[in-house]
């Protein structure tokens, strides 16, 4: 009966028990390769959901699924009430309201921060010019690096580049954010100062799904945590008992993997 | 600790001997090379002034004033005038097809290295085979073919060939319509035209005041344009329609009006651009592709439209790669010019040529021709270096 255990808890919205993510049933092939097998999950409004598992474990798919850089074959994803479908009306819809964070910050390299974070609400959302750049600044205050606003991206450290994105993706005032391995391409030093801004973003009430290897961050600040492993969910707990009881075999394999050797 | 980053080892008091001295090897090695450089070109210089005054060829310029003896295909240039002239005759046939011959390449080029990456798979085949085809023909095979193929198996002008009142083409030409300026009025309608201008950029600031004000889509670059075209045409109309196209029409034994491209022209024109913006759309192609695929994946995750995302994300940077290459190819265009020499387009290789075969020294004329070429190929590369560079700083 582990199967009917596991669709529960993930299917448990938490945060304040209303539903902002809901996936039944989401499938994806590439070519012959199923890198999704059939996910169901329910995210709850102001809940920070971490999926963790083995590399190649179907993680990022998942979340790139949900604002549809990758596109689902089967299966229904539901974000804040609107479907995802071939509708580009629903899909832009849907990227409005959920902001991105990549493990390689993807900042536009010749715009300024200030350019980078004002571009999309100026375009997109058309907000004045002022209105956009004053919410930049304040934004950039939030993360700690209001003095890089004129910099070009190249200039500033692998972390203040990680968290102008984070400021980037904010602006647009999403209403989740998707953070994929944000931390995996940091130096040591420099992960604490993007986990801070992450934390500090959960306790501000913002629904966040992250895929990171973070585990510290995950114990502190995930209300869930997901393992996958090969394109399935294996187990979904909250962290304390996923952390230190877990249920499934595959799951205290990969857990004693990771601690022998914390990266 | 202090002593050591103070003083570099060299400084210290056992230099290496100078046979082992990095500084004074590298500077020896310059000197050894300027020395070489410089007496090669003395011996070659010599060589040549001692040749010819065996040989009793004259090696001055005065020449240049003497007339030419023949006149130019293609041009009202008489035979009597100095070969100076002819020469420039030769410097402003290179420019007429270079500089409508690299615009039009790169227009072709831009829409098929774009064509290349489109998800329509009959635009994508097409673009491929445009550009397999067009770049591995040597562009003289071309040349040849568009000369002796097509354009002289043209209809004789009896028979001509029309693009209804605005082409004509036949053996002894391509003719379209030119652009004919009544003396009165025509200054004061470019007058017109810059005040239009300046309107139309007017616009385009306070529309984007508007919107950096209120979010609301500027639309500055349609406005413009419409505002432009309105007072144009008013003053157009108000000034009696100074300015009309002339079209090219049969007189008898001739063509009246129009702009000719002699056969020969044409033939380096077609060839020349045919075979540049082979190359043009690859580097296209290449541009946009090395834009990294993350910054199509954030443009998307932060909502910008497609459209959004080439000019604001995508276009901005492929361009900055784009532009060397480009240039390269700008200035192969115009140095293939010269192989309208086989053709005799009379460019300034041709001229040259023809005027040493009619007894006129050929080292200056050599030299004439290179530096003629080189000056333009130059003047190419400052503007391309200027380009590049404004678009480097806006990266950082």
């Amino acid at each position: 009966m582990t199967e009917s255990t596991l669709t529960g808890k993930s299917m448990d919205a938490g945060g304040t028990g209303e539903t902002m993510i809901e996936l039944t049933g989401v499938e994806k092939w590439f070519g012959d390769f199923q890198a999704l097998k059939g996910i169901d999950l329910v995210v709850g409004k102001k809940e920070t959901v971490v999926v963790c598992g083995p590399s190649g474990s179907g993680k990022s798919t998942l979340i790139r699924c949900i604002n549809r850089l990758e596109v689902h074959n089967r299966g229904r994803i539901v974000v804040d009430g609107t479907e995802l479908s071939d509708d580009v009306r629903d899909i832009q819809a849907i990227r409005r309201e959920t902001g991105m964070v990549f493990q390689s910050f993807n900042l536009f390299p010749h715009l300024t921060i200030l350019e980078n974070i004002t571009l999309a609400p100026r375009q997109v959302r058309r907000k004045p010019k002022k209105e956009a750049e004053q919410t930049a600044m304040d934004l950039l205050t939030r993360v700690k690096i209001p003095d890089q606003a004129n910099k070009f991206p190249g200039q500033l450290s692998g972390g203040q580049q990680q968290r102008a994105a984070i400021a980037r993706a904010l602006a647009m005032e999403p209403k989740v954010m998707l953070f994929d391995e944000p931390t995996s391409a940091l130096d040591p030093e420099m992960i604490k100062e993007v986990l801070d801004t992450m934390e500090q973003l959960a306790d501000s009430g913002m629904t966040m799904v992250c895929v990171t290897h973070e585990m510290g961050f995950a114990r502190a600040v995930a209300d869930r945590v997901v393992f996958m492993a090969d394109g399935a969910i294996v187990e979904v707990n909250d962290p304390e008992t996923l952390f230190t009881s877990p249920q499934e075999q595959r799951t205290q394999l990969f857990l004693s993997q990771i601690l022998v050797h914390p990266s | 600790m202090s002593a050591s980053t103070e003083t570099s080892p060299s400084d210290r008091a056992h230099r290496p001997p100078f046979w082992r001295d990095v500084r004074i090897i590298r500077i020896a090695l310059q000197v050894g090379f300027l020395v070489a450089v410089g007496a090669l070109l003395f011996w070659l210089f010599d060589n040549l002034t001692v040749n010819l005054r065996v040989l009793g060829i004259r090696r001055d310029f005065g020449f240049l004033d003497q007339p030419t003896g023949v006149p130019i295909l293609g041009s009202d240039f008489r035979a009597q005038s100095p070969i100076r002239d002819a020469l420039l005759v030769g410097l402003y046939n290179i420019l007429r097809v270079a500089v409508p011959g690299i615009l039009t390449a790169l227009v072709i080029g831009t829409l098929v290295g774009v064509g290349r990456l489109s998800t329509n798979w009959l635009v994508r085949r097409a673009a491929g085979i445009y550009v397999e085809v067009l770049r591995n023909v040597p562009p003289l095979v071309m040349l040849i073919f568009f000369y002796i193929a097509v354009l002289q198996q043209l209809p004789a002008q009896a028979d001509s060939i029309t693009a209804g009142p605005f082409a004509l083409l036949n053996v002894r030409g391509v003719y379209l319509p030119s652009i004919q300026l009544s003396a009165g009025p025509a200054p004061v309608f470019f007058g017109v035209l810059g005040l239009a201008l300046v309107a139309a950029i007017v616009l385009g600031v306070l529309r984007t005041r508007r919107f950096d004000a209120t979010g609301q889509p500027h639309r500055r670059v349609p406005l413009g344009v419409l505002l432009f075209l309105g007072i144009a045409t008013l003053g157009w109309l108000a000034l009696g329609r100074p300015l009309g196209l002339q079209l090219p029409v049969i007189e008898g034994r001739g063509v009246d009006g129009g702009y000719r491209m002699i056969p020969e022209q044409a033939a380096v024109f077609i060839a020349l651009v045919l075979y540049t913006s082979s190359f043009i759309a690859e580097i296209v192609r290449g541009s946009i592709q090395a834009v990294a695929k993350g910054q199509t994946e954030a443009s998307n995750a932060l909502g910008l439209s497609g459209l959004q995302r080439l000019r604001f994300v995508v276009l901005p940077q492929a361009l900055r790669i784009a532009t060397p290459s480009a240039g390269n190819e700008f200035l192969n265009l115009t140095k293939n010019v010269s192989l309208g020499v086989f053709v005799a387009y009379p460019e300034l290789l041709r001229i040259g040529r023809q005027a040493v075969g009619n007894g006129f020294p050929a080292p200056q004329l050599l030299f004439i021709v290179s530096a003629g070429y080189l000056a333009l190929s130059l003047g190419i590369s400052l503007f391309t270096n200027l380009a590049n560079r404004r678009l480097q700083l806006s990266e950082r």
